[in-house]
């Protein structure tokens, strides 16, 4: 640390902050959501296999309905291969932030025996809830690209780039996790209005078109929603076989940053008061 | 020496905001600067003491007086609506009955998450197990939901977690008197061992407990310190107020 760089290095330190406090957790991370995990699977005979059960049931009634005997839709067909991949390709990441944004408000509430009765870092909660998520996504991922292998005969090798969207799209994710949770906490009115705005977000990201499929007017707005690009550039690189679009690419970054950043500051402002509120 | 300083609270006050309607809440938050939406209720007030290393406290007072407020700030686990807390050194919280327990998952699997959250690492928890199972000797119930346990159970389970965290201050609130007199013999015979290189902190309501355990005692009333010094001349001074007070609710006031 050098003191005529004191102003710098402070705000780098800020800057570090979620990632070292994420990063001295992780040990507890690690254990809680081991537990998440073996809490989840306890007493259920099938274990783990419900967890692959249900992406693989949605998926195969996507590919029944769009490519079986029913033929729906097939204009919307025409460009995008298989619609079925199409729509489910952008359903993982859409559902990764769905869940997290829907359990962010009551994170806190969750786990208010924890936060009262031992020295627990609340902002790991953030951290556990995004790892949770991405098991399950994970899982559907795998299921995708079985599927897309059965039916196209290949993947694109883009598909081992994924790692580059993936890293932005969770910091966002946090970001949002953390500003909510702490919002939550202290109004249970948040988690009433994101279950009735949940709908309308998934029809304003390009989960079931394509943002180029949008007439011009609304096009240009159509990536204003974060959710949008990184939709588009998983599609990209994993049915595709394309780059992601670099002004795209730096945008999302750009945003997912400052949600990141903003969302651990909210949340570290109000972090003590939280724990009263629970 | 600011070295063998343990714990340093300064002036240290924490008020709950008691809401009338849950949305004022939000209104506090928005309009705070205009407006007061809420009511006062002074928990704590004042509160100042040092505590060197090694040394060992006993916190006395009736039910609300604030002790256990008074140590959830002291872990940080809630922040003082003003003043300051140092602490200098590992904590080990045996705080009331739960101790963040999950009732769905064994004391085993509890063991492991409760150690880490106290700063152990999963594998020196671990390698410690047979031992945290010996100290809390509650047989086969180890691998068992912790649903199915007593409160007993639970205490043993909790405090043999603190007695292996390597801390270096344990804080613990009232639950000694849970266990059976095996138990709590066992427990002082370990706090009387960890004294010699850790400090303590000691709420609770067993006179016995506080002058065999504690070198210096903080009497709390209404949230404020009414006296601290040895405990063979506070604890006399607390017992004889306590049996001349009514016990009524008037202790109890929130301020409009």
């Amino acid at each position: 640390m050098l003191p005529a760089n004191n102003g710098g290095t402070r705000s780098l330190r800020w800057l570090a902050l979620p990632f070292t406090t994420g990063w001295q957790h992780r040990e507890l991370i690690r254990v809680i959501v081991q537990r998440e995990f073996a809490q989840r699977f306890r007493g259920a005979a099938l274990g783990w296999i419900w967890a692959v059960i249900g992406p693989l049931v949605m998926l195969s009634a996507y590919t029944i309905v769009f490519t079986g005997p029913f033929k729906i839709s097939a204009s919307a067909q025409a460009g995008v291969g298989h619609y079925a991949l199409f729509i489910f390709a952008a359903l993982i990441p859409f559902n990764l932030f769905n869940e997290l944004f829907a359990r962010a408000p009551n994170l806190m509430r969750e786990n208010a025996w924890f936060l009262k009765k031992t020295i627990f870092p609340s902002d790991t909660l953030g951290w556990i809830a995004l790892c949770r998520a991405l098991v399950y996504a994970g899982i559907s991922f795998v299921i995708l690209l079985a599927f897309e292998l059965a039916l196209t005969g290949s993947i694109p090798p883009t598909v081992l780039l994924i790692p580059i969207v993936l890293v932005p799209y969770c910091l966002m994710l946090l970001g949002v996790v953390w500003f909510f949770a702490a919002l939550g906490s202290l109004t249970q009115d948040v988690a009433h209005i994101i279950t009735s705005i949940m709908p309308l977000i998934i029809f304003g990201s390009p989960v079931f078109y394509s943002v180029s499929d949008v007439p011009e007017p609304a096009r240009s707005f159509a990536y204003l929603n974060p959710l949008a690009g990184y939709i588009e550039m998983t599609r990209d690189l994993v049915l595709h076989g394309a780059l992601p679009d670099l002004a795209i690419y730096a945008g999302s970054w750009t945003v997912s940053m400052l949600i990141f950043w903003g969302g651990h500051a909210v949340f570290m402002r109000y972090r003590s008061i939280l724990v009263d509120v629970v | 020496m600011s070295s063998d300083l343990m714990i340093r609270a300064a002036g240290v006050g924490k008020s709950y905001q008691f809401y009338t309607h849950y949305g004022d809440r939000f209104k506090q938050m928005i309009f705070g600067r205009f407006k007061k939406y809420y009511r006062d209720y002074w928990v704590l007030r004042d509160i100042s003491f040092e505590a060197k290393r090694g040394e060992s406290i006993g916190i006395i007072g009736r039910n609300g007086a604030g002790k256990s407020t008074l140590l959830q700030i002291i872990c940080g686990i809630t922040a003082p609506t003003y003043g300051e807390v140092e602490v200098h050194g590992r904590i080990a919280p045996v705080l009331s009955l739960g101790a963040g327990f999950d009732t769905e998952l064994t004391g085993r699997e509890n063991a492991i998450i409760g150690g880490v959250v106290l700063g152990v690492k999963r594998a020196d928890i671990i390698r410690r197990f047979e031992s945290i199972a010996d100290f809390a000797a509650i047989g086969q119930f180890i691998d068992q939901p912790m649903k199915l346990y007593s409160s007993g159970m639970f205490m043993r389970l909790a405090f043999a977690i603190c007695a292996h965290a390597d801390a270096e201050l344990m804080v613990i609130d009232e639950s000694l008197a849970v266990g059976d007199s095996a138990f709590q013999d066992k427990c002082k015979e370990f706090l009387h061992k960890f004294r010699r290189t850790g400090s303590i902190l000691l709420v609770s309501h067993s006179a016995a407990e506080v002058s065999n355990l504690c070198d210096r005692v903080i009497w709390i009333d209404r949230g404020r310190i009414r006296e601290a010094g040895k405990p063979n001349e506070i604890i006399p001074k607390y017992q004889s107020a306590v049996h001349e007070e009514h016990d009524d609710a008037s202790r109890f006031l929130i301020e409009a």
